[in-house]
């Protein structure tokens, strides 16, 4: 037996190869669109998994730190520390700042932890290059694109802080990159006032320059403690609002990116019509252009089926290859994203499964028309 | 019947329209055709050749009348076969005016696919190509794609295609109308050869008289209704 199909694209191959990597390139931003998707759902979790507390004391009545505003008094870890079934407790601030560094602009999320705590900030297994932070004042560590290397003195504020560590794929929840330095310092960054503010405050009857405020208040768990118990009662006894690390990532992913996500999402699937759209619209026209040889083969005595198989063979084969080169594509160009485009091949397998199924609805236009088209049109010119 | 008899017609009838608006085209033709006839099918433009051949052809419903093809009863008032493309498989061929040869399907391939399509065994098909291309003096051409083909040698081919599921009956839509004279004679010269060879019978719309010379019969519309002529 003959494989029409197999045979029409042999004939035009090259015609065929360029159809499917146009449509090709066409998934490939589908793929692209859930890799950002992913992207964002995975930096979203990657800076609360990176510190390693099971509690986050924020103040009352808010979701931060991330979520919303937070400021806490820096004091505060001292009661964290001593509440039942608490290990350690640390201050923590978040603060971000546009950089720029060799001609290139970015957004940076400056992170002030407690360097000679012991709840650890910064996940070793991420630092590529250098030491965490190991003096209180100066140093700072940087993620790898920021592009400072290390040894490198970098302005912020008014001072120069030396990186002595950099480290790869760490992000803020919101994709930014992220720089280190000691509490101190980040409290100086973030609440220390120029001289003009501070006798402007003065005048007001304001005082003081750093009030030792910080953002969250981080702490350990005891082995053998619920965190969600020890959550709650931390919650009653201090009028703080207090989330377990798993409460955390929920309300980075529904709160924070909900909207976002959805909107990607949205993107996607209209995409992914449109793709399916202009698969069913090639396969269409492909058997428009074999209008003439359909008839021909219908009344020489060729059933539908063997027709219809052929445009169902040839649908399937360009959804497959415009599978292909569409991952192809998103490989090649997703490297040069500024965020983190996580492309996973679940997902890619799952968009396979969807566009093969679709092909071979959109080949139902395909076969429609064969079925529809009379054989008499071969006689008589 | 007669076991000579490739096609017999009686009676047979097509209209188009119903009440004020009926047109009828053929109205009661009759004949019948012997195995290994060349027969020419000549009338005016709009006369109905192509609604004959394609009632013939079993793509088009009769109104009323009765059509066999070889012993086998296709159409009485309604149609006796299930699968009309099945029917055409085996039992008839087409030639057309251009050669309609599948682009993307080398000669071979153009010629076996009706017998393959039939369920007929490699080892079956293989030999009988060969000897109808080898009749045709085609076969250096087997695995040519039509691009590759003059005209005269595409509507060969499509000769042969139409051999290749050994029908009772072939119907050629003035299989010459794309070919000039020299070529046209050699063509229906060809036809009437495989018809007395190949002992199949080949209807042939054309509208060239100088063609006729070569025909057994010639079958005439005149008044809706067809005329035998058999040539001396």
């Amino acid at each position: 037996m003959i494989n029409l199909a197999y045979k029409d694209i042999s004939h035009s191959l090259s015609k065929f190869l360029i159809t499917a990597m146009s449509v090709g390139v066409l998934l490939g931003i589908v793929i692209i669109m859930i890799g950002v998707y992913r992207g964002m759902v995975f930096d979203a979790e990657v800076l609360v998994s990176d510190i390693k507390a099971d509690i986050w004391v924020v103040q009352q009545d808010t979701l931060g730190p991330f979520a919303q505003t937070s400021k806490v008094h820096e004091d505060l870890k001292h009661q964290i520390s001593y509440q039942e079934g608490i290990k350690e407790a640390g201050a923590i601030t978040f603060q971000t700042f546009q950089m720029e560094n060799r001609g290139k602009d970015f957004k940076v999320m400056l992170i002030g932890y407690d360097p000679f705590g012991n709840i650890e900030v910064i996940d070793n297994k991420k630092l590529i290059a250098g030491r965490v932070i190991e003096k209180p004042h100066y140093e700072m560590v940087v993620s790898q694109k920021t592009g400072y290397s290390l040894g490198e003195s970098v302005k912020l504020g008014r001072e120069y802080y030396k990186v002595v560590g950099v480290t790869k794929d760490t992000v803020s929840n919101s994709g930014d990159y992220l720089i280190y330095t000691s509490l101190q310092d980040a409290e100086v960054l973030q609440f220390t006032y120029t001289n003009e503010r501070i006798r402007s405050d003065e005048k007001r009857g304001i005082k003081g320059t750093n009030p030792h405020l910080v953002n969250a208040i981080i702490a350990q768990t005891k082995d053998g403690f619920n965190i969600t118990t020890v959550a709650r009662t931390i919650e009653q006894t201090t009028h703080k609002k207090v989330f377990t690390k798993e409460e955390q990532k929920i309300l980075l992913l529904e709160k924070v990116i909900k909207k976002s996500s959805k909107q990607i999402g949205m993107f996607t699937v209209i995409l992914i019509i449109v793709s399916i759209v202009i698969i069913a619209l090639i396969i269409y026209t492909m058997t428009l252009e074999k209008i003439k040889e359909i008839s021909i083969l219908k009344l020489i005595g060729i059933p539908n089926f063997t027709i219809s198989m052929m445009i169902i063979e040839e649908t399937v084969v360009l959804g497959i290859l415009a599978f292909i080169s569409g991952n192809i594509f998103a490989r090649l160009v997703a490297g040069g994203f500024p965020k983190r485009i996580l492309l996973e091949l679940s997902d890619a397998f799952s968009l396979f499964v969807i566009i093969l199924i679709s092909s071979i609805f959109a080949s139902l236009f395909g076969i429609y028309k064969v079925i529809k088209t009379d054989p008499a049109q071969a006689i008589g010119g | 019947m007669s076991n000579n008899i490739a096609l017999k017609i009686e009676n047979l009838s097509k209209s188009f329209g119903k009440g004020d608006s009926e047109v009828t085209i053929i109205d009661g033709a009759s004949f019948s055709l012997n195995k290994g006839e060349f027969v020419s099918l000549v009338a005016p433009s709009g006369t109905g050749k192509t609604i004959l051949l394609m009632m013939l052809g079993c793509v088009l419903e009769p109104t009323s009348g009765k059509i066999t093809i070889g012993d086998e009863v296709v159409y009485d008032n309604k149609w006796k076969v299930k699968d009309d493309r099945k029917l055409r498989r085996k039992k008839i061929g087409f030639i057309f005016q251009a050669h309609y040869l599948i682009p993307f399907l080398n000669i071979e391939e153009n010629i076996t696919l009706l017998p393959y399509q039939n369920g007929e065994s490699k080892k079956v098909v293989q030999p009988r190509i060969e000897k109808i291309m080898d009749y045709l003096d085609m076969k250096e051409k087997m695995k040519s794609m039509p691009s590759q083909l003059s005209g005269g040698q595409n509507q060969r081919i499509a000769i042969a295609r139409a051999l290749a599921n050994e029908p009772d009956i072939i119907l050629a839509d003035e299989p010459t109308a794309a070919l000039d004279r020299h070529r046209a004679v050699s063509v229906v010269k060809m036809l009437k050869k495989i018809t007395r060879e190949q002992n199949v019978t080949i209807i042939m719309v054309t509208h060239d008289d100088r063609l006729l010379p070569y025909c057994d019969k010639i079958l005439h519309i005149k008044d809706k209704k067809i005329e035998i002529e058999v040539n001396p």
